[in-house]
């Protein structure tokens, strides 16, 4: 447990930097690869800081379904 | 005589932290995404508006601030983790930790928010300075909200520290961690991409 939440942190940690280093960067599809970034960051949290991994499928069903619905509809505005 | 059944951890009923929590949990969520789809909205109508707003923007303190929340997320993490295991001391020390994260994201985002002040790019300066002060200032409440929450539960923890119930510190966590999922929202939208 312990371990896997260390884990956890180091790659949303290096997420959150690969993050900051694309934004400087002008590559193709760049918004949509710092939305889904941002995406991975979102389910880290939700399934291994909040534990939802552990919870019933339905908050974790929600969870996943909300995220990619926001970043969908984000990415086709954006990008 | 009635049977009584144990709580079952994995019902739909009992996500960890409560039901009530994730519904308000959710209700956040979808509140913050639905502005900042209309926030995606109104900068595809004016992009050149939005791109030189965003340009104003100091993405080194988004990132710093990621980082405090990021870290702050996974001392609650550990918090809980060890109050679970029976180890209310070092519980403590993880929550009191988590407390200093928020603390560290408050003073950058106040710094940050001077900044912004002094170079006159209030609330009423552009369409996209009122997005960014309406959202990450309902963020900042939030994150205000959720310190006084984990501090009253670490006194509590000072009075009597094996008195405080797993269910009420994973309430207070789950709170935290809302605070983290609406700024990893936020974060990428106002500050990396327009």
């Amino acid at each position: 447990m312990e371990l896997k939440l260390q884990y956890t942190l180091a790659v949303l940690l290096a997420l959150t930097l690969v993050t900051a280093l694309f934004a400087q960067m002008e590559l193709p599809f760049g918004d949509l690869l710092i939305l889904a970034l941002a995406l991975l960051k979102f389910y880290g949290v939700a399934f291994y800081f909040m534990d939802l991994r552990r919870a019933h499928p339905f908050w974790q069903v929600a969870i996943v379904v909300f995220g990619l619905l926001v970043l969908s509809i984000l990415s086709l505005l954006i990008g | 005589m009635i049977q009584t059944q144990p709580l079952q951890k994995t019902s739909v009923y009992y996500p960890p932290g409560g039901i009530l929590l994730w519904i308000i949990i959710f209700l956040e969520l979808f509140t913050f995404a639905f502005a900042l789809i209309l926030m995606a909205i109104n900068a595809s109508e004016t992009p050149e508006l939005f791109y030189d707003s965003n340009a104003k923007l100091n993405t080194i303190y988004g990132t710093i601030n990621t980082v405090f929340l990021l870290f702050s997320g996974w001392t609650m993490a550990r918090s809980v983790s060890f109050l679970k295991k029976g180890e209310p001391l070092k519980s403590q020390l993880y929550l009191q930790l988590t407390l200093v994260g928020g603390l560290l994201f408050l003073l950058v985002k106040g710094i940050e928010y001077y900044e912004k002040l002094e170079m006159g790019l209030t609330l009423g300066y552009n369409l996209f300075f009122t997005y960014y002060w309406m959202l990450t200032l309902f963020h900042v409440i939030h994150v205000v909200v959720g310190l006084v929450i984990l501090y009253i539960l670490g006194r509590q923890f000072s009075t009597s520290p094996h008195s405080l119930k797993t269910e009420d510190l994973e309430a207070g966590a789950a709170f935290w961690h809302m605070c983290d999922l609406i700024w990893l929202l936020l974060f990428p939208v106002l500050y990396l991409l327009f």
